[in-house]
């Protein structure tokens, strides 16, 4: 809802603090102002007011009777109807705090308990509040003791780590599984995708697809996998392997069930490594050269984990840097060096005169021939900005090519 | 020559990573791991849940609701395990339950129909928002690697009382403000309060004698913030050029 600074201003007697502490107040204590805009002398608040609070601050009334309360400033008039809600609620002193993680002294929540305009009654530490009519959110304790809770502050409620538990935690059989799973895969040379839980083909639909090729859950991991394969592929010169070797571990659904399934791509014996690594036989389907068994089942043949979790490799902060959307260009560049040069000694050179077009590289060749050694490499030329030429390329090549030569008994072939 | 690229090592996925590092810190803490059903009924996803019978929630167009199967949903939250953890543990319970969630809107690049989430529930006689404070405080920092404030500030979510918004301070510019904060030194992380009595009660759990909180963090947002990622769509797009990053 949108409510102005002015028309605000115009219930209170005091003057009301700046816009900004205003908002400050609202955002800190009720509901969010989600912005401020300046308009003809005025400022108009843009905000944002949670459902349960619907009813009584959907108007500069209702905002106007919430300030009071936070910014305790009495206003001109009451702007509730003065009628009470039917509902008395009985609320002590020491379940707030114990709630709350707090120490309100009882004065404390009684000036608040008036700053709402709430009434009440004192019963020993106890507190028998009866809401304003207009309150049609407070029906129980808990709903009294949020609203001390925000008006008090939660910037004035500490933080507490809690006491270390009795024992520790249990291990989660599947988890360990899966990330033991997991880790085994990678250290053989297979990486991880996630691919899309909806399909334009199933066994259970979706009322209202988001898409619609996207009505049907996953029955197995294949398809996806496969379509990760066939775009891997495409993209083998970008990605510093040989091969594509991935897999996923996550759930598809058939008529009658949710399952979790592995899925594999079959390259070498993985999947014989893999059972012997567990200590286990794992069947499968082999299909389109996808291996995929059911995950639940093989969990129920594995002994119940008597380790903690693997721990993890500290790793080095990692910033990612977005895919370029255009094509990549391929060259391959061999040269005769000394003996002594080592291929990353020719790497160094290449990279200095190839600019950050040069995207990937990869050795694919190396022989010895008396006193010289011929290192062969793939290079891989892609831009972030737009689609590179043949002629761009070749500028490059050329001056690579140049800047070998250049060192005393290198040759490029 | 041969085993030039041979020997090398795959890479997990970044969600995985994240999930792993989650659980690691939280474990510390004395949480378990806890998982449940991605497909679930109206009742553990909503009902339960202290929602309305007619709460937006529920609607069509934010939640995917599964043809010829009665009362059922895609879980638009990993909340879902709340209940069916307390149905079968009594307290004291430290939980965090990272997994898949779906909520059916238009897709970009900081929306996604699929995207990961956990969350953390913690029910015994003395837990408070003060320990939900530390708790979360604890786990910004170790996970970001820097110190952080944290702030809170009052929401509403049906299934807690009272609801908070939780914001750190910008991990990245140390509050001078910068992109990552839209200049205001301060970036929304989380939903999170008290959990609601009717919640526990509906758990099996005496709502006068025990108290706690939950929280639920999206993961692809916190992939966004750690990692810089522009499109959180790469994370399911089993992609290489962007899973070999990590």
């Amino acid at each position: 809802m949108e409510a102005s600074y002015n028309k605000l201003q115009e219930y209170f007697e005091d003057k009301l603090p700046s816009p900004e502490k205003v908002a400050e107040a609202l955002t800190f204590h009720s509901y969010e102002v989600e912005g401020i805009e300046e308009k003809d002398g005025d400022y108009i608040f843009d905000i944002d007011v949670l459902p349960n609070r619907a009813p009584d601050s959907s108007d500069e009334k209702g905002v106007a009777k919430e300030l009071s309360a936070v910014l305790d400033m009495s206003l001109k008039e009451d702007v509730f109807s003065g009628k009470l809600s039917e509902i008395k609620i009985t609320v002590s002193v020491s379940q707030i705090n114990k709630l709350l993680g707090a120490d309100i002294s009882a004065g404390e929540v009684e000036d608040i308990l008036k700053r709402l305009g709430f009434e009440y009654e004192v019963s020993g530490e106890e507190f028998v509040v009866n809401p304003p009519l207009e309150r049609t959110d407070l029906k129980i304790k808990i709903d009294i003791i949020e609203e001390v809770g925000r008006i008090y502050g939660y910037e004035n409620i500490e933080a507490i780590l809690p006491s270390k538990s009795e024992k520790a935690p249990k291990i989660n059989k599947k988890f360990y599984y899966v990330s033991k799973i997991k880790n085994f895969l990678v250290k053989e040379g297979f990486s991880e995708v996630y691919t899309y839980t909806f399909r334009d083909s199933g066994e259970v639909e979706m009322i209202k697809p988001f898409a619609s090729d996207k009505n049907f859950l996953r029955t197995d991991l294949r398809g996806g996998l496969l379509r990760s394969l066939e775009q891997n592929t495409k993209n083998l010169p970008l990605l510093s392997c040989d091969e594509v070797k991935i897999f996923e571990i996550g759930n598809v659904f058939n008529k009658d069930k949710e399952y979790t399934s592995l899925g594999i791509t079959d390259s070498g014996d993985i999947v014989n490594k893999l059972s012997e690594f567990l200590g286990v036989e794992i069947k499968g389907d082999t299909e389109d050269n996808i291996f995929e068994t059911n995950f639940d089942e093989l969990l129920e043949k594995l002994p119940e984990p008597e380790d903690e979790y693997e721990k993890l490799e500290k790793k080095e902060s990692i910033t990612y840097s977005s895919i370029s959307p255009y094509p990549f260009m391929l060259r391959d560049i061999a040269v005769w060096v000394p003996s002594d040069v080592t291929s990353d000694d020719v790497l160094e050179v290449v990279k200095k005169e190839s600019t950050e077009l040069l995207v990937n590289t990869k050795l694919f060749d190396e022989f010895k021939k008396d006193d010289k050694i011929s290192y062969a490499f793939n290079l891989v030329f892609q831009s972030q900005e737009k689609t590179l030429s043949d002629e761009e390329v070749n500028k490059i090549m050329d001056s690579v090519t140049e800047a070998l030569n250049s060192n005393s008994n290198w040759e490029v072939r | 020559m041969d085993d030039l690229n041979k020997n090398k090592k795959g890479h997990l996925h970044p969600m995985t990573q994240m999930i792993n590092e989650i659980n690691s810190i939280f474990s510390d803490m004395g949480f378990e791991f806890a998982d449940g059903p991605e497909m679930d009924s109206e009742h553990y996803n909503f009902d339960a849940l202290n929602f309305e019978k007619d709460h937006p929630a529920r609607a069509m167009q934010d939640t995917f609701w599964v043809k010829d199967k009665e009362s059922t949903v895609m879980r638009t939250h990993t909340s879902n395990v709340q209940i069916r953890y307390m149905e079968n543990n009594k307290p004291p319970i430290r939980i965090i339950v990272p997994g898949k969630v779906f909520r059916n809107e238009a897709t970009d690049a900081t929306h996604e129909a699929q995207f990961y989430q956990f969350e953390g529930l913690m029910v015994d006689e003395t837990t408070t928002l003060g320990t939900l404070k530390g708790v979360l405080k604890t786990f910004l920092e170790k996970f970001f690697s820097k110190d952080v404030e944290i702030r809170l500030r009052p929401s509403y979510f049906p299934f807690v009382e009272p609801g908070i918004e939780v914001d750190m301070s910008c991990f990245s510019c140390e509050g001078k403000g910068c992109s990552i904060c839209k200049s205001t030194g301060w970036i929304e992380v989380l939903g999170a309060g008290m959990v609601h009595p009717n919640v526990l009660k509906a758990g099996g759990i005496d709502s006068e004698k025990y108290q706690g909180f939950a929280f639920g963090v999206g993961i692809d947002r916190l992939a966004m913030l750690k990692y810089g990622i522009d499109d959180v769509r790469l994370l399911y797009q089993g992609d290489l050029r962007f899973v070999n990053q990590f």
